[in-house]
Parts: C-alpha cells; structure tokens; sequence
C-alpha cells in the first residue's frame, strides 16, 4: 500500500530551536557538561592516552548525531514519525519509557553540578541548602518549553567560548605538554574500556532525539550543524589536553577540572582567584547542561499523559529531587560505580542505536515530513515561551 | 491563568528561600574560625608526625599581635601570627590536636609553603604529603622547602625585618631567586607529578638559617634530592646553579669565573637550553646544549675606560666561564648519578620520545646513560 503510514497533520513548522541555536548547542553546551568529572575519570582509566579514549566516545556521539541529523533532512522530527507510523499509543510507551531515561541521564550531571558548586564556590564545607536555588531555576526551565533551549544556546558564546578560551590559556604558562608523549601508550583496549566505562558522558544523542521535535531542517543546515559539532569535539580535546599536560597522572585525584585548570595562573597569587568569575560563567551554561534531561523529562511525560500545565509536573520533579539530593548525595561513589559498571549499554542503545534506528526504520528518503503540530502538541507553557 | 499561578508559585518559592536563608543566624562567622594557616613544618617523631603551623589570626586593636598562652602549646608569633604545634599518627591528627589546643580551626586554602624536617624525608614524605593531596581545600601550589635537622627550627626562626617566618621564608623560595639560578624551587603539584611518574626522582630546595644581627637569615642555595618520596642526597650552591643552568630559564643572574687568576663576573641575561634523549643500538644518549647570553658585569681589578666602554667581546672569559660551567654540569650530573637521581628525567624522555625501548632500558638507564653537554657563552652584544 502506498503511503500506508499517515503524518502527522501539519500545516505548519513549528521551529522552536533554529539551526544557528542548535550549532551553539552542540558546539558548547555538550561539551561543557563533560568538564567536570570527566577529565579525572579519563585519567584514571587511560591515564596518558584519555584523548584517544575521548575521541573514541565521540565517535560513537557522532554516530547519533549524523543519524539524527539525516533524519530531520529527510523525514523531520523522530517521535512524530513514531506517532505517525505506529500509532499513539506506542509513541505515548515510548515517551513514558524514554522519561525515564532522560531521569537516568540527569542523575550524573545534577550530582557532579551539586558537588562541583560546592567546591568551586565555597571554601569550607556548605550545607546542601546552598544548591537549592538551582533546582528552583530547574523548576522554572522545565516549565518552559523547547524554545528557551534556543536562546538559552545563543547566549552561550558569551557564557562559554570566550571563560573557556580564557581558562585554557591561564593554565597553557604551567602545562607541560610532553606529558602527553606518547601519543598512543597503551593498547586501544584500555582506551574503548575508557570510553566504554563513562559513556553516559558521551551520550548527547539521548538529549537531541527530543530535541530534535522543536527543529526544522532547512537546505545548508548541514554546513553548520556538522562543523559545530566537531568543533564541540576540538574544544573538548583542547580541555582535556591542557588538564592533562598540567597535572599528568595526579589528574586522577583532581575532580572539577573546569575549577581547578587555571588556578596555577602565576597573576591569582597577587589579585586573587579572578578566574572563579571565568568558571562562575561556565557555571550557568553548565546549568542549562544539567537541567536540559529535566526539561525534556518533562516534555515527555506531558506529551505522554497529554497534560497540558507543564507548571505541576516541573514542581512535583524539582520537589522529588531535592529530596533524591538531600539522601542521595552522601552515595556519589556508589552511584558513579553503578553507572558505570552496569548502565553504559543503556546509554548505547537509548543514545546511539535508538537514533541509528530511527534512522534505517523510518529515514527513507521518499515520503512526507514530520514535524511537532502545533494544533495537537503544543502545551499552554510554550504559548509563554 | 496558569501564567498567574505561575509567578505566584515561584514568588512564594522565593519567599521560603529568603526565610531560610536569613534564618541561618545571617551565616554571622566567629571570628576565631578566620584564622589561617600560612605555613607548616613537617617532622617525625618515631611514628607520630609532629606538626609546627603558623597560624594568622585577627587580632584585635590594642593586642599585641596574637600572642597566646604557652601552656596550651602556643606561642606568639607577632603582628597577628602564632605558632602552634601537633602531633598525630597522621597529618589530618596532627592538624587536629593543633585545632584542638587552640580552638581556631585554621583554614588550609592559604598555606603557601610546606617544610620538611630531616627525620620527615629520611622516609617517603608523601606518607605525610599525602593529605594534602587529598585535600580539595589545601593549595596544590604550595611550595615546599627541605632542612636538615628540624624543620620547626626553621619556622619558629625570627625574621630580621619583622612579619611572618613564611613571608620571609617566601621570599627566598620565590620567582626572583629561581631566575637568578639561586634556588631550585618546587611546589606540592611538580612534586607529585614526578613521584607518580616514570623517574620517580625529584629535588627541593634545602633551607638553612644564619645568625644574623637583628634575626635569622635564610638561604637555600642547597637542594635535597628525592626518589621515590625519600630523600637520597643533596647538591651543592654551585652543583644547584649548574643544574639551574639547564633546567631553568635564568634572567639577569650572575656567574663568577676565575681567568688568568683575575676573578671575573658575568651577567647573565638568558639562556637557551636543549636537553635530547635518543637510543643509539644499545645506548641511551643524553645531550644538553646550553647557550647562555652574558656580559662582562664586573672584574676583581680596575680597569681602563676603554674596558669599561665593553666595545671589544671578552672571548677569554666567555671560553673559561663555558668551560667552568660545562665542569660543574658534570660534576652535578655525576653527583647525581651516582646515588642514582635522574637529574634531567632521562626515563621520562624514555618513556615519551623512545618509549618502543623503555621496558628495555627503564630499570638501568641512569648506569647506561651516555651524558654530554656542550656549553657556549655569547656576548649580549
């Protein structure tokens, strides 16, 4: 039967993120939030080889994101090709299922921002107190809709680019770049075990495949979108070659890199730690980074249940975080074991395989569009937004 | 409507944070929590380390400068500094019963130099060095200094000038001195670097005191050698300058030559240096090339103006200060070599530039090793 598969009526695009938003995103946003932990994670289990290690798990993130993109160039937004191929009810299993595993995904970068914002900005010991502000501003992102992803995304080469830059360059006068030599020391199966182990850092594609719903192809999208992201993956490997030439293998003991690479600046003894308000830069987009599975946990459930009030379930989320925080953050080590011992094959498929999938299932090239309708998804937040 | 309950919701959110926030006794801070420790000295009494910290603590107008009683183990240290002392079956105990005794509890994030006692290094000090490493508040950037004997000697010294031991102490372990190849610095972060890497083998500068007139001096022109965190020997003032010679980049430091038995000094403006490692069929090769730029500073006699105008090169002296200079490299190198300190990382070359032969060599490299190095003086101008 021709055409046996019936679209989404659409009438008309409903653009929330633009390609140059999207560039932004993927080339400074994604990166960030492997700024952390993630450089010390690498060093302890790749030591000297952690770029190769990093360049593996980007490959696979880029495996995703070409699928992804392929697929918005030829067919438009995933879910709503699910919608319209296999029914309602299957994309409303699928949306239930992926909630849960957009929570699973925002469970490392919300533990390693609390911990993080403590150490970078206090000098003793705080009360977990302090970081509830940030869930009330998660409660607030989450209520919005996909469009203040874009803007959010616009502002951060003024967040990012330039703090990040800077920070690197402070750290560039106190790093030995030998200690990088030799370039590929030990055997590649130490560097896939890296990559393999901390893959939930490497799984953006998880955050684009919703995303994706708010972002219409347009021709040329292409030039900017892959150069962007590559461009993600210089900087990251910049990063992470200046932490590494500064440090070496005492890498491993140093977590939050992001806070701690340019505070060997020999200037910060006589004027202070200026390079704080760097990183207090980065902080906020790593902010955007954090609450992202948030807010697109939320679009799913509401698209899921049909709720159309995103303002409850944001709440009814932050609320049952803080408590998750308040008892769960004295068990980071257990949590950081258990997901990286058991959960990285979760994160392939939900990550990676589910895109490809999508992808060879429903990516062919004849067909119609599918893009979000505005008349059946649009929630009353987005009217705001 | 939604929009309505909206902003109500946060205002209300806003409301209950500002509650709680101010309910905090407006987070007032005792004043006693706001000392800090400047400077610990590390030493090791059997098993038990022995801690010596100088703690600024805020005094108040009229007081004079902190001192404290003694019998709690304190004693005053003028101008807002005390000196304070622990003992622990560890660093973190020792830092404890400090914390104890005076009730302070001294913030580590300002303490900018760590000594070392001799019975300290006679073991691996990372044993001790380790909490600072651990630390997420200790500096990492904290420079560290050796002394033979006790190193609470050196931090309970009295400074000529009057401040804190740790200033003074500083200063000599400072840029400065280390531009001038009179001291080879280290800190806490290099330190452990090559503890855990390949070589193993390290230096800290070694700091002694001087009687002086109206107080104690410090010099560390001597550095203590370390492999694998204990200590193995130590260098000489000259045998240091040599081997700052290499490893460091000097500005405007001085160097004194005898020719033709007139004792002459030149200053030294910069120096390039290039160190190759390479394997040549079953021999390690390690070659320094030093190039340092000079100028005649000043001589032991009086000379004509027409030395005095400096328009003629001083080819002679250069020639006897490169050969000098090439002698005490080797004399250091030597020095080194033969308690087996890899003084220019020759295994960490290994490892990164030939590391297809570092399993071969690595265990026997300082024996093997073939060193040469070749040192020219060039005028300034």
């Amino acid at each position: 039967m021709k055409n046996s598969h019936t679209m989404s009526a659409t009438n008309t695009k409903n653009t929330q993120i633009n390609a140059r938003q999207l560039s932004f995103f993927c080339a400074l946003v994604l990166p960030v939030g492997k700024l952390l932990e993630l450089p010390s994670l690498l060093t302890s289990y790749a030591g000297g080889d952690l770029l190769i290690a990093a360049l593996l798990g980007s490959a696979v993130e880029f495996l995703a994101f070409l699928a992804l993109v392929l697929f918005a160039k030829r067919r438009g937004a995933p879910i709503e090709a699910l919608e319209a191929r296999c029914g309602k009810p299957t994309a409303r299993i699928f949306l239930g299922v992926y909630t849960l595993f957009l929570l699973a995904f925002s469970v490392l970068p919300l533990f390693d921002l609390e911990r993080f914002s403590h150490a970078a900005f206090s000098d003793t010991s705080p009360t977990f107190f302090t970081f509830t502000p940030f869930l009330v501003l998660a409660g607030f992102i989450c209520a919005k809709g996909l469009k203040g992803v874009g803007r959010s995304a616009d502002l951060t080469p003024i967040l990012c680019l330039f703090p990040l830059l800077l920070l690197i360059a402070m750290s560039v006068g106190q790093a030995d770049f030998s200690r990088l030599l030799p370039v590929v020391e030990k055997p590649i199966s130490v560097s896939a075990k890296a990559a393999w182990k901390t893959l939930p850092y490497f799984s953006s594609g998880g955050l684009l495949l919703p995303l994706m719903s708010g972002y219409s192809y347009e021709k040329g999208d292409e030039k900017k979108l892959f150069p962007a992201f590559f461009a993600g993956i210089l900087l990251l490997l910049l990063f992470l070659a200046t932490f590494f030439a500064t440090f070496g293998l005492l890498g491993e003991t140093e977590h939050f890199a992001l806070m701690k690479i340019g505070q060997y600046f020999p200037a910060l003894r006589f004027i202070g730690r200026v390079d704080l308000l760097l990183v207090y830069l980065v902080t906020v987009a790593l902010f955007y980074y954090t609450a992202l599975p948030l807010q697109l946990s939320v679009e799913c459930f509401c698209r899921c249940f049909s709720i159309k009030n995103k303002v409850i379930p944001s709440a009814a989320l932050c609320v049952g975080l803080y408590f998750a925080l308040l008892f769960l953050n004295k068990y980071n080590n257990a949590i950081h074991a258990f997901f990286f011992s058991w959960l990285p094959p979760v994160f392939l498929i939900f990550s990676t395989l589910l895109p490809i999938a999508f992808l060879l299932l429903f990516g062919k090239k004849d067909g119609g569009r599918y893009e979000m309708n505005e008349k059946t998804n649009n929630h009353k937040g987005d009217e705001k937004a | 409507m939604s929009g309505k309950w909206t902003v109500r919701f946060f205002l209300a959110m806003i409301a209950v944070l500002i509650f709680a926030f101010f309910s905090n006794d407006f987070n007032l801070v005792n004043v006693q929590k706001t000392a800090l420790i400047t400077a610990l000295a590390i030493d090791k009494d059997g098993d038990k380390f022995s801690l010596t910290a100088i703690v600024a603590n805020p005094a108040a107008q009229g007081d004079n400068g902190g001192n404290t009683s003694e019998k709690n183990g304190t004693s005053g240290g003028g101008n807002g500094y005390s000196t304070v002392e622990g003992k622990g079956g560890t660093v973190a105990e020792a830092l404890e019963d400090v914390n104890a005794k005076t009730g302070w509890y001294p913030k580590l994030v300002f303490c900018r130099l760590l000594v070392l006692g001799e019975s300290f290094c006679a073991g691996n000090v990372f044993d001790g060095l380790d909490y600072f490493l651990r630390n997420e508040y200790a500096a990492k950037d904290t420079l560290l200094a050796a002394a033979d004997g006790q190193a609470k000697e050196i931090l309970t010294a009295k400074p000529p000038v009057g401040g804190a031991v740790s200033e003074a102490l500083e200063k000599v372990l400072a840029d400065q001195p280390k531009q001038v190849g009179a001291v080879l610095t280290a800190n806490l972060r290099e330190f452990a670097i090559s503890y855990f890497s390949a070589g193993k083998s390290d230096y800290i500068p070694l700091v002694s005191t001087q009687k002086g007139e109206n107080g104690d001096l410090f010099q560390a022109s001597e550095t203590a050698l370390f492999k694998d965190g204990k200590r193995i020997g130590k260098l000489t003032k000259e045998e240091t300058f040599a081997l700052a010679c290499v490893k460091n980049p000097l500005r405007l430091a001085s160097y004194t030559v005898e020719e033709k038995g007139v004792e002459k000094t030149l200053l030294i403006k910069n120096n390039r240096r290039k160190i190759q490692f390479s394997v040549d069929g079953d021999t390690p090769k390690l070659k320094v090339e030093l190039t340092v730029y000079a100028d005649l500073a000043d001589k032991a006699e009086s000379s004509p103006p027409s030395d005095l105008a400096m328009r003629e090169q001083n080819t002679a002296v250069f020639t006897a200060a490169a050969t000098s200079l090439k002698e005490q490299i080797e004399g250091a190198f030597a020095t080194c070599t033969s308690i087996g300190f890899d003084a220019f990382d020759a295994i960490g070359k290994l490892q990164k530039y030939e590391n297809n032969h570092f399993d071969e060599f690595k265990d026997s490299l300082i024996e093997r090793l073939e060193f040469s190095v070749s040192v020219r003086f060039r005028s300034i101008r």
